[in-house]
């Protein structure tokens, strides 16, 4: 039994810096090789469908026929199944997570006619 | 003969980071009887099992619980490739037993804080979980995943960690074993944890045998269970042994799970100098068919994991008995004659995971 046995650590922690950052001001450093949020290459994808098979919570569907790909990124648990599935590398993990979303959008991405197509072309409420 | 009221204990209480209810009958300060029930976040995942696909299981499983999710995902994996009948590769195993022993850390030191929140200790609270974001920086750094590490997959382990990566990660766990200790010497000596855990909430080796305990909870009564013992992933490759402690106290479940902590951190060291070359994964072929158990040790005691295939992409059964609900006989055994002061620090001792238990 004994008294005091904390003093040494407390005293010490007097001489560091803080343990936690003072968002916003400092900005946030993501962890290299972080699975934070999925991205989406809308020119690498052939629209084979693997991604969204594998994905166990549902959260991506692809259609075939309008070359369009869905995320709902409310569903989707980044697991990186589909990162995995992907043959073509048009799914990656970015280090980042998503921002805060005030509302449930579905992100669509299309390969519109004489444009790049890597950008959301339609983003659209449930 | 005092009369007997009946105090309801929980599912929203401080102590308490998950909902678990106790009916305490009390006769004035001292607890009668505790009447524990649970269901408060049943959420079916067994059942998914049944619907979803074998490999895309292995995601969900990870999930059962935010705390124990490497060992989860580890569990079902093993029992699917026991189905399988497919070898993983020594450098997985290795790999597994590294974030598996990490899990095990984070688990404790998230413990310890909980209990030293729990006891009063706020500053303590405080330094133990700065200890532990460290740990996890290194968890996301290594596996991608902070709480859901996402290492594990039927066959191996989802990412390769390069050599250097590894020795650095050593380097750094090195000096947090260094900084855990001055903790450590908080928690076994300063007189206001021993005051609030020294003989409280007793549970004899017998009874500890008796109800079924498990993990930290029954080797804090003298009984030396573990079963890392079955050599499972690398732990037949390293050397270790059972950690026990024979008082059976609150203080006893402290002493078992700082110590672990260190063997944990002194297993990681081992298995990355004798980490093996070569590939981390092997694809698995076929679907599942037959029955198996497979059983591991959670930072809270021993987990069985029932895997029933049929020959489908769809698991028959899956089943999974985790440690608390093995603890919560031993946890009523030890209310018994308590003070309702102490109830809550006995209730954390045995590391309640709730999310586990109910899945």
């Amino acid at each position: 039994m004994a008294f005091g046995t904390f003093s040494l650590t407390a005293f010490t922690s007097l001489f560091k810096k803080p343990a936690t950052t003072t968002w916003p001001a400092t900005a946030y450093v993501p962890v290299a090789g972080a699975r934070g949020s999925l991205q989406f290459t809308a020119e690498s994808c052939n629209y084979c469908t693997l991604c969204a098979l594998k994905c166990p919570t549902g959260a991506i569907r692809v259609d075939r026929v309008k070359k369009a790909w869905t995320l709902d990124r409310f569903k989707c648990i980044v697991c990186a199944a589909c990162v995995d599935a992907c043959v073509k590398k048009a799914l990656a993990c970015d280090p980042h997570f998503s921002p805060p979303s005030d509302g449930h959008v579905i992100e669509v991405y299309r390969v519109a006619e004489g444009a790049d197509g890597c950008a959301p072309t339609d983003l659209k409420a449930p | 003969m005092a009369e007997k009221t009946i105090i309801p204990f929980g599912p929203q209480h401080p102590v308490l980071p998950e909902p678990l209810h106790l009916d305490l009958v009390m006769e004035d300060e001292t607890v009668v009887e505790a009447i524990p029930s649970i269901g408060f976040i049943h959420r079916g995942l067994e059942r998914l099992a049944e619907s979803q696909d074998f490999q895309q299981m292995g995601y969900v499983a990870e999930r059962i619980c935010g705390i124990c999710s490497c060992i989860h995902g580890q569990g079902y994996s093993q029992g699917i490739e026991a189905l399988l009948d497919m070898e993983v590769p020594a450098r997985a195993q290795f790999l597994r037993l590294v974030w598996g022993e990490e899990s095990r850390i984070q688990s404790h030191l998230l413990w310890l804080g909980l209990a030293a929140d729990a006891f009063g200790f706020e500053s303590l609270f405080m330094h133990t979980w700065k200890l532990r974001e460290r740990l996890l920086d290194w968890v996301e750094r290594t596996t991608g995943g902070r709480v859901i590490f996402g290492a594990n997959k039927i066959g191996g382990v989802r990412r390769d960690v390069a050599d250097g990566l590894l020795n650095e990660m050593v380097a750094d766990l090195k000096a947090m074993e260094a900084e855990f200790a001055g903790l450590e010497r908080t928690f076994l000596n300063d007189a206001t944890v021993r005051s609030r855990m020294e003989g409280v909430g007793v549970l004899p080796k017998a009874l500890a045998m008796a109800s079924g305990a498990v993990g930290p909870t029954l080797r804090a009564s003298g009984v030396a269970s573990d079963t890392r013992t079955l050599g499972y992933s690398a732990y037949d490759q390293v050397q270790w042994q059972i950690i026990t402690e024979g008082a059976g106290d609150c203080f006893a479940r402290i002493k078992v799970r700082c110590r672990e902590t260190h063997q944990s951190f002194d297993m990681i060291y081992q298995a990355v100098a004798k980490m093996p070359a070569g590939p981390v994964e092997n694809k698995p072929k076929g679907f599942p068919k037959g029955e198996f158990m497979a059983r591991l040790e959670q930072p809270r005691g021993e987990v069985i994991y029932y895997l029933k295939g049929n020959g489908t992409k769809h698991l028959e059964r899956f089943r999974v008995r985790t440690p608390t609900f093995a603890n919560i006989p031993a946890l009523v055994s030890m209310l018994k004659g308590a003070r309702l002061a102490d109830v809550g620090n006995i209730l954390l001792t045995i590391d309640p995971c709730i999310s586990c238990t109910e899945r």
